[in-house]
């Protein structure tokens, strides 16, 4: 179980004054809570690395948490900033550059639904979201794909560009 | 640090250090300081109006530093505010929008200024569009931007702004708009076709400049 949004900002509040032990809980909440948020979104593969990414983050950013706001919806634009990077990172390694914008101040919780990856892919062309669960989720290579859903090479990769495009902008819009 | 679950929360915390949250007042105070040593020099090389020193300005310089100025602190002030995550959205951030579609009045009255010169004034309006007139302009307020822009992106670096790419473009604004408001004090035109024209294209150049050189170092 997660702790309240008070208690988190409370302990935020010790941290920022320096209170290790605080800062230790509050780590740990931040684990467990982020844990949570990215497990709809990413290869669970990458859980593990993108959560510490997000802690390392949290960690070098915390002067920007305004002491006088909730605490989970700055956790959550921390977090959604770094999963945007991790799919930015995973989409140049594979296809070629991603130059959306992006845009970080999720209110509530009800972000995390409306970004989860299935909600994300359920409004995608099925050619499209297939080819993404089979590549960047499965781990399947192209040729691979191409083979499974009887697409060409050329129309993986552009479904998957494409895709990934039009989710990055409803990332964006949330 | 090592990746994966191997990752040992116990290296944050023994790195802990007590941090004061970043003020946003802090950072449109250091923008409009950096304006100010932007309007010094312009005060040291280029000299001020001759209208300013008499003490009575030019309706038309009041408009265009004004506006300028507004247009600088409002966009300045979102630039900024993005360094601060998930804060409230209401809180001011969004007026740069309106201040922007109003400042856009200069340029479409520009336009207008121009398409209803009279042939006997047609030469002298198009005259305003050569590069003599307005290269300074164009020069001083990019440069002067700069100076205004870097100080922005030191302070932004603190925070966690989430769009680099929008904050970059919005640096971009601020720091034409505030270098071009304190270059105002040198101008002498006094034409809604000059302004109109000039500045609109040092603001429109200063925001590419910023949407697409500021976001490499915004980027955490």
């Amino acid at each position: 179980m997660i702790a309240s949004e008070d208690t988190l900002r409370q302990l935020m509040q010790a941290s920022l004054a320096g209170d290790r032990k605080s800062y230790a809980l509050l780590l740990a909440e931040c684990q467990k809570w982020l844990e949570r948020y990215y497990a709809r979104k990413i290869a669970p593969s990458a859980l593990d690395d993108l959560v510490q990414e997000t802690l390392i983050s949290v960690h070098r950013k915390r002067a920007s948490y305004d002491p006088e706001r909730p605490f989970l919806p700055w956790l959550a634009a921390i977090g959604r900033y770094r999963w945007i990077d991790h799919l930015r990172k995973v989409y140049r390694r594979d296809e070629g550059e991603l130059n959306e914008e992006l845009h970080a101040a999720p209110e509530d919780d009800s972000v995390t639904d409306r970004l989860s990856l299935e909600t994300l892919l359920a409004t995608l062309p099925e050619g499209q979201a297939e080819v993404i669960r089979l590549v960047k989720i499965t781990g399947l290579s192209i040729v691979e794909a191409a083979e499974q859903t009887g697409q060409s090479e050329s129309l993986v990769k552009v479904n998957i560009h494409r895709g990934i495009k039009k989710m990055a902008m409803m990332v964006e819009s949330a | 640090m090592a990746g994966g679950a191997g990752f040992d929360l116990s290296q944050l915390v023994d790195d802990l250090k007590p941090v004061r949250p970043i003020r946003v007042a802090e950072g449109m105070a250091l923008a409009l300081a950096m304006m100010l040593v932007v309007g010094m020099l312009v005060y040291g090389l280029l000299g001020v109006r001759a209208d300013i020193m008499a003490g009575r300005p030019h309706m038309m310089f009041l408009l265009r530093w004004a506006s300028l100025l507004v247009l600088g602190l409002a966009t300045g002030y979102a630039a900024l505010a993005s360094a601060r995550p998930a804060v409230n959205p209401h809180d001011g951030r969004s007026i740069w929008k309106p201040v922007l579609a109003l400042s856009s009045l200069f340029p479409l009255g520009a336009v207008v200024a121009f398409l209803r010169a009279p042939p006997e004034n047609s030469v002298q309006a198009m005259d305003m569009f050569r590069p003599f007139w307005g290269l300074e302009c164009l020069i001083v307020s990019v440069v002067g931007g700069v100076i205004v822009a870097t100080a922005m992106i030191l302070w932004l670096r603190r925070g966690a702004p989430g769009s680099p790419e929008r904050t970059g473009m919005l640096v971009g604004i601020a720091s034409g708009a505030m270098a071009g408001s304190a270059y105002s004090i040198a101008c002498p035109m006094n034409t809604l076709l000059y302004v109109g024209t000039w500045a609109s294209l040092a603001i429109l150049l200063s925001s590419l400049l910023g949407r697409y050189i500021v976001p490499r170092f915004l980027a955490w």
